[in-house]
């Protein structure tokens, strides 16, 4: 049996152990301290909407504080709605710092991007942090769970989102859908393409039944 | 309470917990890189700092005419090398001040990012030096992001590494006085 002392100096060294050795290894082997995600069947759903339909309307809390309506863009702006799967996971932690960096893109098109996850605020405000802060809001469709996305036709089955990218126009019209590959990172230049094209041509032309 | 059997064994079991750790990060750490085939800058003004031929659609370490190279390994998407990419443009700019830009040269690989988000990066960031492109992310492998490796040619082929750092990069004046030692070294080395 150890006795009081001997317990003690045990913790101490444990605490020692932890102060010293724990911040070597998350330095060192940083890949570790993040939830690894096996590979995920690529697609559950087919967006139930289509371009050319009214991107059904929301409001979301929103990790900035004030909720987030999406027609308040309504001939303002082109609207990016990013749907991520899950925080803290490997690629939804590369989208969005690349589109942290590519700001300039977005500007350039007069587009907004709203992320959308289904994780709670705090989790999210924590992720954020950790990503260095972003310029555009992150929206919570936690509760009821996963109501925005059900609507969008991007909530899979376990209550996580598709990794799925929608472009609103200023008309409020859905004018592209990319249901990604959920283990890949969409490449930037898919998103600057549309961008483009959909500012080439702002009114939607409908063909003729 | 000196010399307590409890109180030695945990000394013994920390002191060996702590260098299997300082084991960890070297014996991970590769010493050499391989000859690679990197493609080259398009940008002419790229290609002629770097000192390549116009004709060149690929280049290995051992083109580069520099003393000392370095490479920092990066991804557009990865917010630490965001953070760190104006240290990199100060090391830049600080190697020109210091008239060391003809022994050293930088350039970047960007592992899985496509021209297009690579270009968005280097303006996004205002950095000075090339950065290849790399969309297949096969070009080298790394731990982390950035990685900065400082090399020189071996008799091989391949490359020597002579530093690495990985994550929080030192800043401009540690790295200006690291490539000035290693510099120094080389030059030593050199005199018969």
């Amino acid at each position: 049996m150890l006795t009081g002392k001997r317990s003690l100096s045990l913790l101490a060294a444990c605490t020692l152990l932890l102060t010293l050795v724990l911040p070597r290894l998350a330095a060192g082997l940083e890949k570790e301290l993040i939830y690894q995600v096996p590979h995920l069947t690529p697609r559950e759903n087919r967006s139930l909407l289509k371009v050319g339909d009214p991107a059904p309307d929301f409001t979301l809390p929103a990790v900035a504080g004030k909720p987030v309506t999406l027609s308040s863009f309504r001939n303002r702006k082109l609207v990016v709605l990013s749907f991520v799967p899950a925080a803290f996971t490997p690629v939804c932690s590369a989208q969005w710092p690349m589109y942290n960096m590519a700001e300039a893109m977005f500007k350039k098109y007069n587009a907004m991007v709203l992320g959308i996850s289904t994780d709670n605020l705090p989790s999210q405000y924590a992720w954020i942090k950790g990503m260095g802060d972003l310029w555009f809001p992150v929206l919570s469709d936690f509760w009821p769970h996963g109501r925005v996305c059900k609507e969008y036709g991007v909530l899979r089955r376990n209550g996580t989102a598709e990794r799925a990218i929608f472009i609103i126009d200023r008309q409020g019209l859905i004018r592209y859908i990319d249901i990604h590959d959920i283990n890949e990172r969409p490449p930037l230049d898919d998103l600057n393409e549309a961008l483009a094209a959909i500012s080439a041509q702002p009114v939607l032309i409908r063909a003729k039944q | 309470m000196t010399g307590s059997p409890i109180r030695l064994l945990t000394l013994v079991i920390l002191g060996g917990l702590l260098a299997a750790c300082t084991a960890i990060a070297p014996g991970s750490r590769p010493t050499s890189l391989p000859e690679l085939s990197i493609p080259a800058p398009t940008l002419p003004a790229e290609r002629n700092y770097l000192g390549l031929k116009d004709s060149a659609g690929h280049f290995s370490f051992n083109d580069l005419k520099s003393r000392l190279t370095v490479i920092e390994i990066i991804m557009a998407q990865c917010p630490h090398c965001q953070r760190e990419a104006p240290k990199m443009d100060a090391f830049y700019r600080l190697l020109a001040e210091r008239g060391l830009q003809d022994q050293v040269r930088i350039f970047a690989i960007a592992l899985g990012n496509t021209p297009f988000e690579t270009g968005l990066y280097k303006e996004r960031y205002q950095v000075p030096f090339p950065i290849i492109p790399d969309p297949g992310g096969t070009l080298l492998r790394v731990d982390a992001t950035p990685t900065l490796y400082i090399i020189e040619p071996d008799s091989g082929g391949g490359s020597r590494i002579l530093h690495q750092e990985a994550g929080i990069l030192s800043t401009p004046e540690e790295l200006i006085e690291i490539t000035q030692k290693l510099l120094r070294k080389q030059k030593t080395a050199r005199r018969p």
